[in-house]
């Protein structure tokens, strides 16, 4: 049921496909669209339409490209003996923020949830495992979200890897910095308890 | 802590209604179905955000195209509180506490404190054991800040088991993954138990006094935290280990029902009278005073944590007590709570009780 013209009513239902987008934002959306200049429209257009067409998944460590590796795997600068395991391409990019990790990635493209259906070979670690066999890794840091189907997803990945004889890291969880102690919420402040350091 | 005022507008049946509330014993009395439940569950929304009687706060509204507003004006730690309550329509409600909004109403720090006790809390005592697990959660969340936190966690956790056992079970998963789980359930599992024990404990303390007062007789009410696991004299690391084994244990089990049976979700709260279980043997009688007695424990469990009286809130529970039993609740009261009781009848009340009480008569 709807009360606009087909092609309205149609962009609609399809804006209303994408997550995070109600009914009533992909209506405002909709006539955004609607009011645009053609070619901006087209543009839009145009940008949905290539990044299907032209964006994949880098062979070597499954981070979107539009080549055949990323820009992290061609970087010969970046240390190679170093890979961080990561859930989303979106991952990778908060962590090359904080320009901390100068090692390469890889992208599961998810984690273990039996709920949604996804068990181990659903998400890429067979790749991960052909990786370690066939390059020189010193360590794996396990950056996967600190919820439980993440805690779930790191405490496999150790389970698999350590026997290799690699070094496997998990990135802490705690008190955000710079932030003062009272604005802490109870659950990370107790996290960052438990996770405490002797000094 | 005492609400001086309160102001209900567009709330239940009430349109518009003010009333001042006094320190200490405050009766409400009036006939049935005139609205005296609507002024306790409103008290109530304002601690919790929610109704005692229905998860659906949109049948709080009277007008169904208005809103609803509950205003409690409170005297708490000699400080005055302007405590608000806004119900939308459209969905939606706000907490205001002197003007500024509450994000979060889990954990300690709540603007009013209260404990209710109701008829229907009769199911406490008789019901299946879920409804005695919500009562020992209900009170943990209140005074201990991250237990309604780790309660989700192990929900969550154990959603997810469950459907893996089930998917292992038909051979769409392989099991072995099933240790990531299991590593996850027990460390939140424990933290609950071992919460669960020590609430457990703290209540008999006060249940055992106060259900020998409501007796009148010398009879001993024990509290026994039945869990699968957990034994006298664990440390957490001893009850971690015995989870893990019993789980291995398990295993087999568990994947053929697709389900996971033993954890905190199968704990139950053993109610014994001369080693006679009431859930189940107790009379009427043995039941009525037992919920009391709990609802009693509830409350000094509430006070030590707060470290002031929370609000009592009675809800026509006169007419379900005895007269022995109506004496003994009513000088188990501290005489400085704030105590608010409906009633249809103003003679179940002692003269002493009486005199001293703010009486408030509804539809009249």
């Amino acid at each position: 049921m709807s009360y606009y013209a087909g092609p309205v009513a149609g962009l609609i239902e399809e804006l209303s496909k994408l997550p995070g987008v109600g009914p009533k934002t992909a209506q405002r959306l909709a006539f955004y669209i609607l009011k645009t200049s053609p070619a901006d429209a087209k543009k839009l257009a145009r940008a949905i339409d290539e990044v299907k067409d032209k964006i994949r998944f880098c062979e070597e460590c499954f981070n979107v490209t539009d080549q055949v590796k990323c820009e992290f795997c061609r970087d010969a600068n970046r240390e190679q003996a170093a890979i961080c395991v990561v859930e989303e391409p979106k991952d990778i990019v908060a962590l090359e923020k904080t320009g901390e990790f100068k090692g390469l990635y890889h992208v599961l493209q998810g984690a273990i949830s039996p709920i949604e259906g996804i068990g181990p070979d659903d998400i890429r670690v067979r790749e991960l495992l052909k990786r370690l066999g066939e390059k020189e890794v010193r360590e794996i840091v396990i950056a996967t979200n600190p919820n439980i189907e993440g805690e779930a997803t790191a405490m496999y990945l150790a389970k698999l890897i350590k026997p290799l004889g690699i070094q496997v890291t998990r990135i802490a969880s705690g008190l955000p910095v710079g932030g003062d102690l009272e604005y802490a919420d109870e659950v990370t402040l107790g996290r960052a308890l438990e996770g405490r350091r002797e000094m | 802590m005492y609400i001086k005022a309160l102001h209900l507008k567009n709330y239940r049946n009430y349109s518009d209604y003010c009333v001042d509330l006094k320190e200490g014993l405050n009766l409400v009395i009036g006939e049935n179905a005139i609205g005296k439940t609507n002024l306790l569950e409103s008290i109530y929304f304002l601690e919790n955000g929610r109704s005692h009687r229905t998860s659906n706060y949109q049948e709080l509204i009277k007008w169904k195209d208005g809103f609803s507003t509950i205003k409690a004006s409170i005297r708490r730690m000699e400080r005055d509180l302007l405590v608000e309550a806004k119900i939308l329509k459209a969905g939606g409600k706000q907490i205001m506490v002197n003007g500024v909004v509450q994000k979060n109403l889990r954990g300690k720090i709540r603007p009013v404190c209260t404990v209710i006790f109701t008829p229907d809390h009769l199911k406490i005592v008789k019901d299946v054991p879920e409804c005695r697990r919500s009562y020992i959660d209900e009170i943990l969340e209140k005074i201990k800040a991250n237990y309604s936190y780790w309660r989700q966690q192990y929900v969550k956790i154990l959603r997810q088991r469950n459907v893996l056992l089930k998917n292992v079970h038909i051979g769409r998963m392989k099991g072995d993954i099933i240790d990531y789980w299991d590593k996850q359930i027990i460390g939140v599992g424990a933290r609950i138990i071992f919460a669960r024990k020590s609430i457990i404990e703290k209540l008999e303390e006060t249940a055992k006094e106060a259900y020998k007062k409501i007796t009148d007789t010398d009879s001993t009410l024990l509290l026994r935290y039945e869990n699968q696991l957990l034994l006298e004299g664990d440390s957490v690391e001893s009850l971690e280990r015995r989870y893990a084994k019993e789980l291995e244990k398990k295993r087999g089990v568990e994947i053929e029902r697709g389900q996971t049976v033993i954890g905190p979700h199968r704990d139950d709260l053993g109610l014994y009278v001369k080693g006679v279980d009431i859930r189940t043997f107790g009379s009427q009688g043995e039941q009525r005073s037992t919920a009391l007695a709990l609802k009693l424990a509830e409350f000094s469990a509430m006070t030590d944590s707060i470290k002031e009286q929370p609000i009592l809130l009675l809800d026509d529970v006169m007419s379900e007590l005895d007269e022995t039993r109506r004496r003994a609740l009513m000088s188990s009261i501290n005489n400085g709570t704030q105590t608010i009781i409906t009633s249809t009848n103003i003679e179940y009340f002692g003269e002493s009780d009486v005199s001293m009480a703010n009486i408030i008569r509804i539809g009249q």
